[in-house]
């Protein structure tokens, strides 16, 4: 098991954290790299419309496309530039161009250093670099918790998750990770494994808890913790005990994607893996912030990971669109009453499953036979559940 | 499989009183006009502006905002090519010119050209929907003092003017 802690600084809005988490790996690596920093967070309200943030950032894309470096628009509108071998003059002339686009503006007709900008070689000025971004990342962190202050009622609840968390971190959870795989069944042929997820077991994780924490009792509880799980299972797991046979799938929030934690894993798995990543987005989530989770499902498509869109209901499958939801896979829960279904009703889930791609369905949570009976019939021919795993290890 | 549902969102004070808000917004309203108009007396009073644009409601509205912000004098050209007979007509008095940049025939960059010819201190501001990183460089380096991306406020144009009044280029 890998020794590394989770950081337990404050967080901060997800791209301070992801910037935050850059700088600290460029700590090795500065040389050649400088940064620009365009305090447009000072600027009057009238220059902080955003055709004035998209103008400025237009122009310093093209900087970055040039330099191959990395643009941060942070949530205060200040916007950071990362670059390596960006020369001087390049930095001079993008500086007056920026500054071309508020005049008019006190703050950017002002030449001093700092005001408008702050330019950092991080060869010679990384640490003031970083203090600098420390800065600002705590003072949005504190902006964004004043803002987000959950109600009286709930704080006890935050201060258990809390110890919880606390809790876990002093504990090997490697033993509450479970992996179930999911199998290919066609009539008359051997059940071929396709991919395995890996999952942290309620049951499990309160073993290990040994009574502290009553997770089967609370939900709310565990439901808090999911994120935390979510960085264990990509920062302190340790893949290589796992085995990298087939695919692999892993749960995953929607924030969890912006935090520093993902950003560490994609680095260390590297370009390779992704390919044979899915990353599993709960049908919750998507309900919650559907336009987060298009933007989601976009960036990960991006990164090179294959999308399962989890905890699908027979009932809420029809009401689905999967080109428009941009998924690879989707996991339907198997549910009892889907034996129950009359003509009408399987006629409209044949046809969601017909829509969709029987391909690409997993029917899950398979407890006994009638399940495989059941997704034959209607063309689904990838299957998960205990029942399978039971079936496949006595065969 | 997954084991957790919704994440809790925690909303705002939803219930403030209407009125409340009412009050807030009236309020708010008359402190913007209040500085607009003292704003506007400040940068565009006693200058005479040509406005060249050929879409006329842009032409329109940017004429409006000028005489409410006091222009000693707002004259409208549909072209480049109308306001440079204008300009060398000398009919009307023009110490500043805005123009668009995507005209029909001449556009607003050329026009930038043939007035600077003439008229090297007049002070110009070019007003775009263009916010690409290759349109501002190409305005930067042709030398236009100023640049607006469309859609403009009356706050932003004198901010602009301001400008150009202490740096015509």
């Amino acid at each position: 098991m890998a020794t590394q802690t989770i950081n337990t600084a404050p967080k901060g809005p997800p791209t301070e954290n992801i910037l935050m988490a850059y700088v600290d790996e460029l700590a090795g690596k500065r040389a050649g790299y400088r940064a620009i920093c365009f305090h447009l967070s000072r600027l009057s309200p009238l220059h902080r419309a955003e055709k004035h943030v998209q103008a400025a950032t237009n122009l310093l894309m093209e900087v970055v496309d040039r330099f191959g470096g990395r643009l941060f628009l942070l949530r205060g509108l200040d916007v950071v530039v990362v670059c390596k071998g960006i020369t001087a003059k390049a930095i001079e002339e993008t500086v007056d161009t920026v500054r071309y686009l508020f005049v008019g503006e006190e703050l950017a007709e002002k030449e001093a250093e700092g005001d408008f900008c702050s330019v950092f070689d991080l060869e010679i000025g990384y640490p003031q670099f970083r203090a600098a971004i420390r800065r600002i990342h705590d003072s949005e962190a504190k902006k964004l918790a004043a803002e987000t202050r959950p109600p009286a009622r709930a704080q006890s609840l935050h201060s258990r998750v809390g110890e919880l968390i606390d809790a876990l971190s002093s504990l090997d959870l490697s033993n509450a990770v479970q992996r179930q795989t999911v199998w290919a069944i066609y009539a008359g042929k051997k059940p071929k494994p396709k991919f395995d997820e890996l999952f942290i077991s309620i049951d499990r994780l309160q073993k290990i808890l040994d009574g502290e924490f009553d997770l089967r009792k609370d939900k709310q509880l565990f439901q808090y913790l999911t994120q935390s799980l979510d960085k264990y299972l990509l920062t302190r797991l340790v893949w290589e005990q796992v085995g990298l046979a087939r695919p692999v799938s892993i749960n995953i929030n929607m924030a969890t994607l912006h935090t520093p934690e993902f950003l560490k894993f994609e680095n260390e798995r590297g370009r390779g893996w992704r390919g044979r990543t899915i990353l599993e987005l709960q049908m919750a989530d998507l309900w919650a912030d559907i336009a987060e989770y298009q933007a989601v499902a976009d960036l990960v498509k991006q990164r090179g990971y294959l999308r399962c869109l989890d905890g699908v209901k027979h009932q809420a499958l029809p009401c689905l669109n999967f080109e428009h939801l941009k998924v690879d896979l989707v996991k339907l829960i198997w549910d009892e009453a889907m034996l129950q279904l009359d003509q009408s009703a399987l006629r409209i889930l044949g046809k969601a499953i017909a829509a969709c791609g029987p391909r690409r369905i997993v029917l899950t949570r398979c407890g006994r036979q009638e399940a495989i009976r059941f997704g034959h019939a209607v063309g689904i021919h990838l299957f998960q559940g205990w029942h399978l795993d039971r079936l496949i290890a006595i065969e | 499989m997954r084991r957790h549902s919704v994440p809790i969102k925690y909303c705002g004070a939803f219930s403030q009183n209407i009125k409340d808000v009412h009050a807030v917004l009236k309020r708010y309203g008359r402190a913007v006009r209040g500085a607009t108009e003292t704003l506007m007396d400040s940068a565009v009073s006693q200058l005479n502006v040509l406005v060249v644009d050929d879409d006329d409601s842009m032409r329109h509205l940017l004429c409006r905002m000028l005489k409410r912000m006091n222009a000693a004098g707002v004259v409208a050209t549909a072209s480049g090519e109308q306001a440079l007979r204008q300009l060398e007509s000398g009919r009307d008095p023009v110490d500043i010119v805005i123009a668009d940049w995507n005209m029909p025939g001449m556009s607003g960059l050329e026009l930038f050209k043939r007035v600077r010819s003439a008229k090297p201190r007049m002070p110009f501001l070019l007003v775009t929907g263009r916010d690409d990183a290759a349109s501002i460089v190409a305005a930067r380096t042709t030398g236009i003092p100023a640049y607006v991306v469309k859609p403009v406020s009356p706050q932003e144009l004198n901010a602009k003017i301001a400008f150009l009044r202490k740096n015509p280029g």
